[in-house]
């Protein structure tokens, strides 16, 4: 049924229908070539691990070499993932709680194939050796600004979307998707200035990668997840959110705090700045306990309810491991724990909880719950919803517990001065060979998502075809 | 679709917000956050002084870490005598005080070419009439010898002559010890006609 033909009605779904067809086309390929690029970054998370252990393999390939294998890996995944996978939520989002259609969505698909040259141009950049050597943001400068300024031209879309609301009133997901469309313009703005453009000196530029890497994680994929969160978990329950002011609450802290921890305890900085960095860190505390608590408080009672659907399995689950990578943040924050962990798997085993665990299975809730409704068609196989799900899960926790344990060992065996370094990397092994069992899942995992939203993409395409014939 | 419709529609369908407001407890903890979190600066971050690097705490003990010259280190010893015990009279502006002990800036004494007589000063204490800058006192000093040692009593007297306008070649240890020897036997504080013989230049 196609939805520009159906007459205005009273009706909730036809009205929802209408305004969502809109952004078909822009869904579909933002989601699409998100899952692409996620599954891309897995095979590339493959192959550095099987590397760690195996550094005979594909060792001719200067093209895939460790260091450009992971750092591709990484920005795969924030960047064609991550990003764009954010943008379509986002833009959903918009519409849908604004109940209008998206501002301009040809503008919006152009930019968004703007948006994957972009990352491809920087793949094959990195791929060639041209990386920029500043951690999660190797693409080149050619590629990082096409990138950018497409970007740009899709958030204005979706900015341009949230301001023709037709519905007036806010619900928290709409600031914290808003909020994470600005600072990723920002961010990405100041590391391509002060990086890129007109480099700082020395050490400043490890500081203003960090602050760049750690707000890219926390705020800009944090908030698109807790966008995610807040919106489905009420919403599938059937529940009202449980508070307004305390959602307030937990958006101005953790913007606030959020955005200042990043700088390592043992960095070579000034003391204050890494004293600042911890104590940013320590006080995500404060949202982290203010969106537990009102999330349960919004939960309470209907517990039962939570493995009613796939969309909120996933929702439900992301945010666990919001939690799990947002404390052991904190953790890792403390000089005590940091000076064992800095610089070890710990800290990986972090970063992909955040990635693959929190915001990546928020993400693919809000897909499962939006695409059918969007396109007006069925998940092709339910079967490979569920296998997306429990391989992403099994993956994102084999991996995690090996290198969270692996990276403890290490940072213990560091401490000693006695122990010589390839020593300490021969004893992690076992762990890093556990974490590619992880890897291997997650790529499996990610083939399922991908196959089931291809053979989705196919039968829309299939009905248009009939549409248009009759 | 009327208005009505439509906002019933949001309620009926998207999830909205409550009003309950943010718990007290959850404030309070915000305070007790900020607490910690003034006190983990206080004791971390260095005093934000941008040259304060791991594994140093504050400045001062980067100061103490870096090589001195013999001078400097010795003026430096100086500073923790006087502020441990000469500051008491003399104040920590140098300036001194009426009825308590004369000025260190700009005396004639501290800064003679030569520092043979306030060695003595400082060795066996003073008493009785003395001008200082064109103003008599008359009070009194005790000695110093038995509480600190040729080094320490070079360095404060190498301080008072090289800190805050003061400008006087540095006192060595060697200068101490021979008067300290030549006077020996001195059991009485130093009057300042007593001092007239002693050579200033
Ligand atoms: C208990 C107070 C007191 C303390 C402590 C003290 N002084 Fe004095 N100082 C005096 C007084 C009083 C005089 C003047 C005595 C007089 O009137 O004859 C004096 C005089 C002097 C003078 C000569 C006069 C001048 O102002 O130039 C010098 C030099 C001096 N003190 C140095 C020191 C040094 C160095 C120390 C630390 C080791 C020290 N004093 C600690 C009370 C003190």
């Amino acid at each position: 049924m196609n939805a520009t033909t159906t007459h205005p009605s009273n009706t909730r779904n036809d009205v929802v229908a209408g305004v969502e067809s809109s952004c078909r086309l822009p869904l579909m390929v933002l989601f699409i070539s998100a899952l692409s690029w996620l599954l891309l970054a897995t095979v590339f998370g493959l192959i550095a691990s099987l590397k760690f252990h195996m550094p005979q393999f594909l060792a001719g390939t200067p093209n895939l070499t460790y260091g450009r294998v992971t750092a591709l890996q990484a920005d795969c995944a924030l960047y064609g993932f991550g990003l764009q996978a954010g943008m379509a939520f986002i833009l959903w989002l918009f519409v849908r709680l604004g109940r209008t259609p998206v501002a301009s969505s040809l503008m919006l698909t152009i930019a968004a194939s703007f948006f994957n040259f972009a990352i491809t141009l920087g793949v094959v950049g990195v791929f060639c050796g041209d990386s920029t050597g500043f951690q999660n943001f190797e693409f080149p400068p050619y590629a990082a600004w096409t990138m950018w300024i497409s970007y740009i031209v899709m958030g204005v879309i979706a900015i341009l979307t949230y301001s023709n609301r037709d519905e007036q009133q806010t619900y928290p997901s709409q600031w914290f998707g808003l909020t994470s469309l600005f600072w990723f313009a920002w961010i990405c703005a100041t590391a391509l200035l002060l990086l890129l453009e007109h480099p700082v000196r020395g050490v400043v530029q490890s500081s203003i990668n960090w602050w760049y890497v750690h707000n890219l994680h926390t705020i800009v994929l944090g908030f698109t997840g807790l966008a995610a969160i807040f919106y489905f978990i009420p919403k599938l329950l059937g529940r009202q959110l449980f508070s307004r002011q305390l959602a307030l609450f937990a958006f101005w802290t953790l913007a606030l705090f959020g955005s200042w921890g990043a700088v390592p305890n043992g960095a070579p900085l000034p003391e204050w700045i890494p004293a600042m960095s911890t104590v940013g860190i320590v006080l995500t505390a404060i949202p982290i306990i203010a969106i537990v608590l009102n999330i349960w408080q919004t939960i309470r009672g209907h517990h039962e309810r939570l493995d009613s659907s796939w969309p909120l399995k996933f929702t439900y689950v992301g945010l666990m491991f919001w939690v799990i990578a947002s404390v052991q943040l904190i953790v890792g924050a403390v000089p005590s724990v940091s000076s064992l962990t800095d610089f070890t798997w710990f800290t990986v085993a972090q970063k992909n909880l955040w990635v693959y665990g929190f915001f990546a299975l928020t993400m693919f809730g809000a897909m499962y719950y939006a695409l059918p409704r969007v396109m007006g068609i069925e998940w092709p196989s339910p079967a490979m919803i569920k296998a997306h799900f429990w391989l992403t899960f099994l993956g994102v926790v084999l991996s995690y517990i090996a290198l969270l344990v692996g990276g403890i060992a290490q940072g213990y065996l560091l401490t000693n001065p006695q122990n010589s370094f390839a020593v300490i990397l021969k004893t992690t092994l076992m762990a890093v060979r556990v974490s590619t069992l992880g890897d291997l899942l997650l790529v499996v995992g990610q083939f399922a998502g991908l196959l089931n939203l291809v053979l989705l993409a196919v039968r829309a395409a299939g009905r248009e075809l009939k549409i248009s014939k009759s | 679709m009327s208005q009505n419709d439509k906002q019933n529609l949001r309620r009926d369908n998207e999830p909205s917000a409550g009003n309950s407001s943010v718990p007290m407890w959850l404030v309070l903890l915000v305070g007790l956050f900020f607490y910690w979190g003034a006190m983990y600066l206080d004791q971390n971050a260095g005093g934000f002084n941008s040259k304060v690097y791991h594994p140093f705490g504050n400045y001062e003990e980067v100061d103490a870490a870096q090589p001195k010259d013999a001078n400097a280190q010795l003026i430096a010893d100086g500073k923790r005598v006087f502020n441990s015990t000469c500051s008491l009279c003399h104040q920590p502006h140098g300036m001194g005080e009426v009825g308590k002990a004369p000025p260190l800036v700009g005396s004639e004494w501290v800064l003679a070419p030569k520092p043979d007589r306030i060695i003595r000063v400082v060795l066996d204490g003073l008493q009785g009439p003395i001008n200082v800058k064109g103003t008599e006192w008359n009070l009194a000093m005790a000695s110093w010898k038995g509480t600190f040692n040729d080094h320490q009593i070079a360095a404060v007297l190498s301080y008072i002559r090289n800190n805050w306008d003061n400008k006087a070649p540095a006192v060595t240890e060697e200068q101490v010890k021979a008067i300290r020897a030549k006077e020996k036997a001195r059991t009485q504080p130093w009057t300042a006609q007593d001092l007239q013989p002693i050579a200033e230049r």
